[in-house]
């Protein structure tokens, strides 16, 4: 079931007119949000239900045992964590690994029979894990009191609106928001509204009409391992990263704004994923507005528990690239996600440098064309196939490379316009148009949200793509 | 990708961007606003499209595309068969166009047809090759199907909610259907309340423009296909036994739907001022009695003014009892073959094409 499919707004309704003719019970409430959190997971593979059962169990058991200040703690934070990281491993991994070391032996000349396994990768694993574990840590680190209702801690891992791609909600803030009554207001209906109409926006209206400019030059992501880098040209590989820089950004962060509205119709707070990261004028910054809940997730876990900022430059620059190198690893289980990592590392290292050197920045413009081109090269070895197409597409970025036929629409050299559009949305000035007097008439702001529903229906395409991330 | 399409998303994009929370309203005033946007926008979108050229892209424009390709390459006179299935893999336009110019006939054949196509998603097709044609075809022969006369959303045989099915129910088409509906053209209560509401959803998803931009393409980019392609592998077993027995046997013609001969009439009239010098009718041979009696019943009766040819010859129903059927209802390569040289001279004999000459 995904966000833009007629099969979700069925479901929506049915579960929103039960939870609010529930209203002032809020177990009830509570109860019908979880059951409808497992029909939503359930409805992509159902025997997963067990695995998303295991990781609530036992982070409820875990966080139980490492709140309490006893001798034990830390041994049930370990357990905690290193239990939630081996369904993540099995899962997600265990396939990846055993052929990377089947493969490391043949190179070294061993011939050695090591089984891959090939294990269906099960939907949002990677978002609930990281869920799961940040309230273990929270709750040992006495940032939050466990919580010793199943049903809430259930909830909070199984919300279906951020389910399955995020954003990855703090159990502190998530939490509390269960512990008080919700009124369903015409505020909280519009405020759902604008978010899920700029969602759509962004992922039907947007993103998925930019796959047929992706897909064909880097291959169908859906059906793997068709690209024919060779049979482009310089344009067509550039035009169709940029195009891909686009879809990624519009699919995900339209995801992060469809499930922010949703929550928000059952009277649920999700903070802000995006914040227009390509209007980023430094890489730093790039990553406080690109997948934040993420992004602030490796900080808070793994950045600064690993040391931070506190051991000098180098331990710095080590932490700073093992934060990204785990990163690129947590959105795929490939090299080319470690060496998108990698390069986001070492970028944020020599950000670091630069500017604790310097004191200043580049100025926003230079600043903004050098992270953006960066950016844009670095996702090149996200979204290709293998190493051999990342080297002959960033070669084509040179315009040296020779051959290749294939030409796209020439309409791909406008998806930029659509990128800036979306920055200039996020400038002060232009958000203070929105609040003027006259859009915000109900009858002006109405008839706008109708053209704009007319909009996006012809931009809808028949076929629902699945969201980028979900593979993650 | 369309530049519209570009020009749409930046439109939603700013429209959504832009959009805070509004001031409290009634209920009914931002009702109606919204519909008001909703339709207004609608309207501004089709209008867009319709003079960028831009529709839904179904295999029915190649086929068009192709017609209308044929029709400015030659100079002869055209001859359309308009159909579904039936005449898709019975017509090879090379084939009867070179039988009849064998008899000193210089016509050119022309097969507009495709599988599930109702009588209305026909003309729809038919009508964006007349708008696209440098000139009106000779004759239009239209087949006369027992099935999409018996059900006017035959289309939901194939395939719901595809670009297809939605582009078909323009408010013409939607006219059409329900009408057919209303009189019962559908199989039992549940099948027409099924239809009836399949119809409404579909032209409700036209109206309002569903996937037009994002999956629309400008028709006349789009490659030109020739509608016969020709089978040689049957795809179903056949008893012997009852296909004799079939094709030998003559029944009682099912009744006509009155929507169905209202609809030709119409599409007649408008053929006819539109250029076309004859609209003529037929169906291509099929196993089943009771369906090429309906066509021969209507050949007797509502057409019999007009040039009708209706596949009850026993010459030539003898002539393909043997292995020359895709299934049923459909010939084989083989069987096209036997059909087109007995068309020819059904043609011929019908006097049809002298004034075309």
């Amino acid at each position: 079931m995904i966000f833009t499919q007629p099969i979700f707004f069925a479901f929506l309704a049915i579960t929103f007119a039960a939870y609010w003719l529930l209203r002032g019970r809020r177990e009830a409430q509570l109860t019908v949000l979880l059951i409808a959190s497992a029909i939503f997971y359930g409805w992509w593979n159902w025997r997963f239900l067990g695995l998303i059962g295991l990781v609530i169990v036992l982070s409820w058991l875990t966080a139980l045992q490492a709140a309490k200040r006893t001798p034990s703690r830390r041994t049930w934070l370990v357990a905690g964590i290193a239990g939630n990281l081996a369904v993540l491993g099995i899962f997600k991994y265990a396939g990846f690994f055993t052929a990377s070391f089947a493969e490391l032996l043949g190179a070294i000349g061993l011939k050695a029979n090591v089984p891959v396994l090939n294990i269906i990768l099960p939907v949002g694993i990677s978002f609930y894990v990281f869920q799961a574990i940040s309230y273990i840590v929270d709750t040992a680190r006495d940032d939050l009191p466990a919580e010793p209702r199943l049903r809430r801690v259930a909830l909070y891992i199984a919300f279906f609106p951020q389910l399955v791609a995020g954003p990855i909600v703090r159990a502190a803030s998530f939490f509390p928001q269960m512990e008080y009554d919700k009124r369903l207001t015409g505020e909280l209906l519009s405020a759902g509204l604008r978010a899920f109409l700029l969602g759509f926006a962004y992922k039907a209206g947007i993103a998925d009409n930019l796959a047929p400019l992706v897909d064909p030059v880097y291959g169908d992501a859906l059906l793997a391992g068709d690209a024919q880098i060779s049979g482009w040209s310089n344009g067509a590989l550039i035009g169709a990263t940029i195009a891909f820089a686009a879809q990624i950004y519009f699919d995900f962060a339209g995801y992060s704004l469809m499930a922010i509205g949703v929550a928000r119709w059952f009277g649920f707070f999700i903070p802000k994923n995006f914040d227009h990261p390509y209007a980023s004028p430094d890489i730093a910054d790039f990553w406080r507005r690109w997948h934040i809940s993420l992004s602030s997730w490796l900080r808070d876990y793994l950045y600064i528990p690993l040391g931070g900022n506190r051991g000098g430059k180098l331990k710095t620059y080590r932490n700073l690239m093992a934060t990204m190198l785990l990163g690129g690893l947590w959105h795929g289980a490939a090299w080319t996600f470690v060496v998108w990592g990698a390069l986001h590392g070492a970028a944020l290292a020599v950000h670091r440098a630069l500017y604790s050197k310097s004191g200043h920045r580049i100025g926003f413009l230079p600043g903004l064309i050098l992270t953006q081109l960066f950016v844009l090269l670095a996702w090149v070895p996200f979204r290709a196939e293998s190493f051999s197409d990342t080297l002959e597409i960033w070669y084509a970025f040179t315009g040296l490379r020779q051959g290749g036929e294939g030409w796209l629409h020439w309409t791909v050299w406008l998806v930029p316009v659509l990128i800036a559009l979306d920055a200039l949305l996020g400038l002060p000035a232009v958000k203070r148009l929105g609040r003027a007097p006259i859009l915000r008439e109900p009858l002006v702001y109405w008839g706008a949200v109708g053209a704009l529903t007319a909009i996006l229906l012809a931009l809808y395409p028949l076929e629902a793509r699945p969201f980028v991330y979900f593979q993650f | 990708m369309s530049l519209l399409l570009i020009a749409l998303a930046g439109l939603a994009l700013a429209g959504a961007g832009l959009l805070r929370l509004p001031h409290r309203g009634g209920l009914m005033g931002p009702a109606l606003a919204f519909l008001a946007g909703l339709m207004v926008m609608a309207l501004l979108i089709r209008v867009a499209t319709g003079a960028l050229g831009i529709g839904r892209a179904t295999d029915f424009d190649a086929v068009v595309n192709h017609a209308v390709e044929v029709s400015a390459e030659e100079a002869a006179p055209i001859i359309v068969f308009s159909g579904a299935s039936f005449s898709r893999n019975a017509i090879s336009e090379q084939r009867l166009t070179g039988l009849l110019r064998e008899k000193g006939y210089p016509h050119r054949v022309v097969n507009l047809s495709l599988e599930a196509a109702s009588l209305a998603e026909r003309d729809r097709h038919l009508e964006d090759f007349m708008a696209a044609t440098p000139r009106a075809p000779d004759i239009v022969f239209v087949e006369i199907g027992q099935v999409t006369d018996e059900r006017p959303a035959f289309i939901f045989e194939n395939s719901k909610f595809s670009m297809r099915a939605i582009d078909q129910f323009d408010l013409t088409g939607t006219r059409w259907a329900v009408q057919g509906m209303l009189e019962g053209a559908c199989a039992g209560t549940t099948a027409c309340v099924r239809d009836l509401v399949l119809t409404g959803m579909h032209a409700g998803l036209n109206v309002l423009n569903v996937g037009l931009v994002s999956q629309g393409k400008t028709l006349a980019t789009i490659a030109p296909k020739e509608s016969y392609e020709g089978n040689d592998t049957p795809r179903e077993e056949i008893d012997p036994a009852w296909r004799a027995e079939e094709l030998a046997a003559t029944v009682e013609a099912a009744s006509v739907k009155p929507w169905a001969r209202a609809f030709r009439d119409a599409q007649r009239a408008r053929l006819m001022s539109e250029g076309v010098r004859e609209v003529a009718y037929y169906f291509p041979p099929v196993i089943e009695a009771g369906t090429r009696a309906y066509a021969g019943g209507l050949c007797n009766d509502e057409l019999a003014a007009f040039t009708c040819i209706a596949p009850l010859d026993p010459a030539l129903l003898a002539s393909l009892d043997g292995n020359e059927w895709l299934d049923r209802d459909h010939l084989l390569d083989s069987g096209a073959e036997v059909y087109e040289v007995w068309l020819a001279e059904q043609l011929i004999a019908s006097g049809i094409l002298e004034g075309g000459k």
